[in-house]
């Protein structure tokens, strides 16, 4: 990461207009996470910077949703950690959560399950996407499923990414730790890479909103 | 935490323990606890080292307490000594003994009334210090900070006592920021805030203010700018 991806948090408040008291109040409820406060040494002494696209678009979020929640539910939505949320398969459809296609997908794989789980909800939601997006077929989400219903569990609600890989029509997909660096031959391409709490984040205020209902 | 079908520990005696879910501990002999302790009063007016983390609704220490993992709990009272090798979150923490935290202190209330030790930052909405002792903190974050001396006689009288024993009633500090502070007889490299009043004997390196700042006469600040 260079430096122009960071931000001072003094620049931080003069861009936001917050003030001090809030972002610690926020960082005190695990509004921003831990990790996106970097320390670096400066001519001044020490100094906190933060990745400036994340915090500037997580500040905007919590000023424009701070009068309808209260902070704790907030923390509680932006957390990667899955919230206790269950659905039933109607519930899904009637909500319009993911697509039918990507629901039949789940059911297909994994048999019918009466109740979603959150994560369950997530790993339909993020190949729903990807199938949406045109980046996976049929057969590739399934993949996908698997990998996450099997490994996703094992980072324990730590950040992570899912990447999705072709080469010469051979596809996999894998799940690393956030932030981690690949690599590949030059003959594999990264079809897509996600953010898992990035997706979480969506997915949860897809389900506090509510979604739009299906027609 | 529902304290049905959960026990109390007592350890009166001299004794190790297993951790685990208790509705009370009440230590008032000398204890050892191995593991994790989950309980809703936590009370230690003995001796006890916890081999692990405390998660309790009310914490108070009047004894001598080594936690050797975080603490999670809603109410902290520090009346003897306590000794955390992580951090700590709590709603209100209150302190009128020593108190030593290896990593992170968050809480809504921090009152202080005695001497502690932080080697991470001290996040607090409230933030009260009477400085009996020698302080130390590595940052301090918060709305509103207060560092004053305590002036009642009883303690001048030991004050060039403390002093000979090189414990001045002092806050050692790298960088204080918050809204409204107020900080005499401190030692910070940099104070940031909206409000920022600098108290007698206090020698700062850097104030960074937005809407006002005064200083004693008996101040020492190098250098300070309106941001």
């Amino acid at each position: 990461m260079d430096n122009n991806d960071l931000i001072s948090k003094k620049e931080l408040l003069e861009i936001t207009g917050i003030s001090y008291g809030q972002l610690y109040r926020w960082k005190r409820k695990n509004l921003i996470p831990e990790e996106w406060f970097i320390r670096k040494s400066t001519f001044t002494g020490q100094e906190t910077f933060f990745p400036k696209a994340k915090i500037l678009e997580r500040v905007n979020k919590i000023l424009s949703m701070k009068d309808d929640l209260s902070l704790d539910d907030l923390a509680n939505m932006l957390s990667p950690n899955p919230s206790e949320i269950v659905l039933s398969l109607d519930e899904i459809k009637k909500r319009n959560i993911v697509s039918l296609i990507s629901l039949e997908l789940y059911i297909k794989t994994f048999g019918e399950e009466k109740e979603f789980s959150f994560n369950s909800i997530l790993y339909i939601y993020i190949v729903d996407e990807m199938i949406i997006a045109g980046d996976i077929n049929l057969e590739e989400g399934k993949i996908i499923l698997e990998t996450l219903k099997e490994n996703y569990n094992k980072f324990n609600g730590k950040n992570c990414d899912l990447l999705f890989v072709r080469k010469f029509g051979v596809s996999t997909c894998f799940l690393v730790s956030s932030g981690s660096e690949v690599y590949f031959e030059s003959g594999a391409k990264i079809i897509k890479r996600l953010n898992v709490a990035g997706i979480i984040e969506e997915l949860k205020i897809k389900l506090v909103n509510g979604g739009e209902p299906n027609e | 935490m529902s304290s049905e079908n959960l026990n109390d520990l007592i350890g009166s005696g001299v004794g190790d323990s297993a951790g685990g879910k208790y509705r009370n501990v009440i230590i008032s002999g000398v204890m050892g606890v191995k593991g994790d302790v989950e309980c809703t009063d936590f009370k230690c007016s003995g001796v006890s080292k916890v081999d692990g983390s405390i998660k309790a609704d009310s914490i108070l220490v009047s004894g001598v307490n080594n936690v050797n993992g975080d603490i999670k709990c809603k109410e902290l009272t520090v009346e003897g000594s306590l000794n955390v090798a992580h951090g700590v979150s709590a709603e209100k923490v209150q302190i009128y003994g020593v108190f030593k935290v290896n990593d992170d202190l968050n809480s809504e209330i921090f009152i202080s009334r005695g001497g502690f030790t932080i080697n991470g930052l001290l996040n607090a909405e409230n933030i009260d210090i009477r400085l009996f002792v020698k302080c130390k903190v590595r940052e301090i974050g918060g709305q509103s900070i207060n560092v004053c001396r305590d002036n009642t006689n009883s303690i001048k009288f030991f004050e060039k006592i403390l002093e000979t024993f090189s414990m001045p009633q002092r806050l050692i500090v790298d960088t204080v920021e918050g809204d409204d502070i107020y900080i005499e007889y401190t030692n910070a490299k940099i104070v940031r805030g909206k409000n920022v009043k600098i108290g007698p004997g206090s020698n700062i390196d850097i104030v960074e203010y937005k809407d006002k700042f005064e200083k004693d006469d008996n101040a020492n600040v190098k250098e300070f700018k309106k941001i």
